[in-house]
């Protein structure tokens, strides 16, 4: 199983490398575009592929639901609502205010939504009905957010209709620093939490009997995920189906649960579902696909087998 | 002489700060099966957790070896009590061998790694249980009568000195219920460990169990052998009309 880890790697260096040294206008060595546009891509491909896999596993987890994501449980749109919302309101500061507002906005706006659904399950909703509640409050934010779309003056627009689409270039060299910063920090603590998460993969009850706290790490879980989804909308615009097909391509991948396995794997899945994206895009140059679109192609049918795999079993 | 494992005082046992059964006195002592019986929603669940900590008590107390549960850390808990309980566990991919390991998890450093005698507990336990040949199989892929010996020997990985089981014989057929009640009767005897479960299955428990604790529908809260139980006449009180 280290072996398929290893392997998972290999395919990280060789597609990073491609992306690297290829890209719409064809291969260059060029120093300047490498640097300038082709790193930053690559770099956040890596972290934000790899933490919304992860946000996904620590969810699934957490809410004993293998169909909880961050897009299907209305995280990332709660958390796109606030920064659409901070985006709109917050003309004519300074930028550095304007980025971290947004970042922390969109950390709230995660954190609220979070809060809704532990709000819900405590008052035993099934498994089912929260996902249900998940998409609606997707709508509900996609709502919002459309209505303050046709209130915004022509400049916002501009800039959110851009955010909106979901890309991974959107992130510029300047802001690679604080980006890569802020990602490292929402998913490295994540490895101090192993033990507990295979605790927890029993069921919160079975964690508890084992001596986990759970107030405690409940706290910790949605912290983290509210983070590392939080980073990937302020900078990338909501981006799906990575954070809830991950964790059953990785699974699937290793036939194996246990997590100090598990979490590098999906943290690689997530990369690579992220490169896959991004070359569909750099080798059909004139065709402008948005990387959503793509997942979106990729991502459902995944999950329709998964359902159907499980048909036998009450969800 | 006091060499109670549990006491119960006055404990009054709910959820959501309602109570549900209240006055509750009993003690447990090393080695003793006790069979907790009662009409459905009577609470037994809830006692059991309870007992194990997984809810908090309404009022009264609940003393291990002479002190107070609350004194105690989870950590220190999981060590003295552990549980099987009637939630469905839907884990793929996790080994047998893998979730009976995190039975260790109370005892094992940050990362969960066994050590040696972790991992000769984890055997022995499967050894004791029966389902050593089942190590590499997946949780996901066994019976039910397998996947119940499963979650017991898991319980088991924790030595506790209490174990605890909800409706451990539900869903099992009725040749899988005997070989489980077999099965706690020898745990009990070779660990010396005290074994609370809750069960509707009075013909087949009464023979195989020390102690009956009958939660009444009349709140009462009753205790006594189970040849005790038939001559004064409680089970025909509580269980006929």
């Amino acid at each position: 199983m280290i072996f398929k880890n290893i392997l998972l790697l290999i395919l990280i260096l060789l597609l990073a490398f491609f992306l690297l040294v290829y890209g719409e206008t064809g291969f260059s060595l060029e120093p300047s575009i490498i640097w300038e546009l082709r790193l930053p891509k690559v770099l956040v491909c890596m972290f934000a592929g790899g933490m919304l896999a992860v946000a996904g596993l620590l969810m699934q987890i957490f809410f004993q639901n293998p169909l909880a994501g961050p897009d299907v449980l209305g995280v990332s749109a709660g958390s796109s609502l606030f920064v659409a919302f901070w985006m709109m309101a917050s003309v004519g500061f300074s930028q550095t205010f304007l980025d971290w507002g947004g970042s922390m906005m969109s950390f709230l706006g995660a954190i609220f939504v979070f809060s809704i659904l532990i709000f819900f399950v405590h008052k035993n909703m099934s498994r089912v009905s929260l996902i249900i509640t998940g998409l609606l409050i997707s709508s509900f934010a996609s709502s919002g957010i459309s209505i303050l779309v046709n209130m915004s003056q022509a400049l916002q627009l501009k800039n959110y209709l851009a955010w909106s689409m979901g890309s991974f270039r959107n992130v510029t060299s300047p802001d690679l620093p604080r980006f890569i910063l802020l990602s490292v920090a929402a998913t490295l603590p994540v490895l101090f939490f192993i033990k507990s998460l295979n605790q927890f993969l029993l069921s919160e009850n079975y964690a508890k009997s084992m001596g986990v706290h759970i107030k405690r790490i409940r706290v910790i879980f949605i912290t983290l995920a509210a983070l590392q989804i939080s980073v990937v909308t302020f900078f990338c615009g909501p981006i799906g189906f990575i954070g809830i097909i991950s964790p059953h391509l990785a699974r699937q991948f290793l036939k194996c649960s246990q997590l100090k396995i598990l979490l590098p794997a999906v943290f690689c899945i997530g990369i690579l579902l992220a490169f896959v994206a991004e070359l569909i895009i750099v080798l059909n140059p004139t065709w402008s696909i948005s990387v959503n679109a793509i997942l979106g192609l990729i991502g459902a049918p995944v999950i329709v087998i998964y359902l159907y795999r499980q048909r036998h079993l009450s969800v | 002489m006091k060499n109670n494992l549990l006491e119960l005082q006055n404990l009054s046992i709910g959820f959501n700060k309602k109570s549900l059964f209240e006055n509750i006195n009993a003690q447990v002592s090393k080695g003793m099966i006790i069979a907790l019986m009662g009409a459905n929603g009577a609470g037994k669940s809830c006692l059991l957790k309870t007992l194990a900590h997984l809810i908090a008590p309404i009022g009264g107390d609940i003393k291990i070896h002479d002190k107070s549960i609350n004194v105690f850390s989870s950590q220190e808990l999981a060590r003295f009590i552990s549980i099987v309980l009637t939630e469905k566990i839907q884990v793929d991919f996790l080994k047998v061998v893998e979730l009976i390991s995190l039975g260790r998890s109370p005892y094992t450093n940050w990362l969960g790694d066994l050590n040696n005698s972790d991992k000769k507990i984890v055997s022995q336990v499967m050894d004791q249980v029966g389902v050593f040949d089942l190590a590499e199989h997946f949780y996901s892929d066994l019976s039910d009568g397998q996947k119940q010996k499963v979650l017991i020997a898991r319980a088991l990985a924790q030595q506790p000195e209490i174990l605890i089981l909800d409706e451990p014989t539900t869903y099992l057929d009725i040749p899988s219920k005997v070989e489980l009640l077999k099965l706690l009767q020898k745990i009990s005897k070779e660990s010396n460990m005290a074994i609370i479960m809750s069960s509707h299955d009075l013909d087949l428990i009464e023979s195989k169990v020390d102690e009956i604790w009958l939660m009444g529908k009349d709140g009462s809260f009753n205790i006594g052998s189970p040849e005790n139980c038939r001559s004064t006449g409680l089970f025909d009180k509580h269980f006929y009309f």
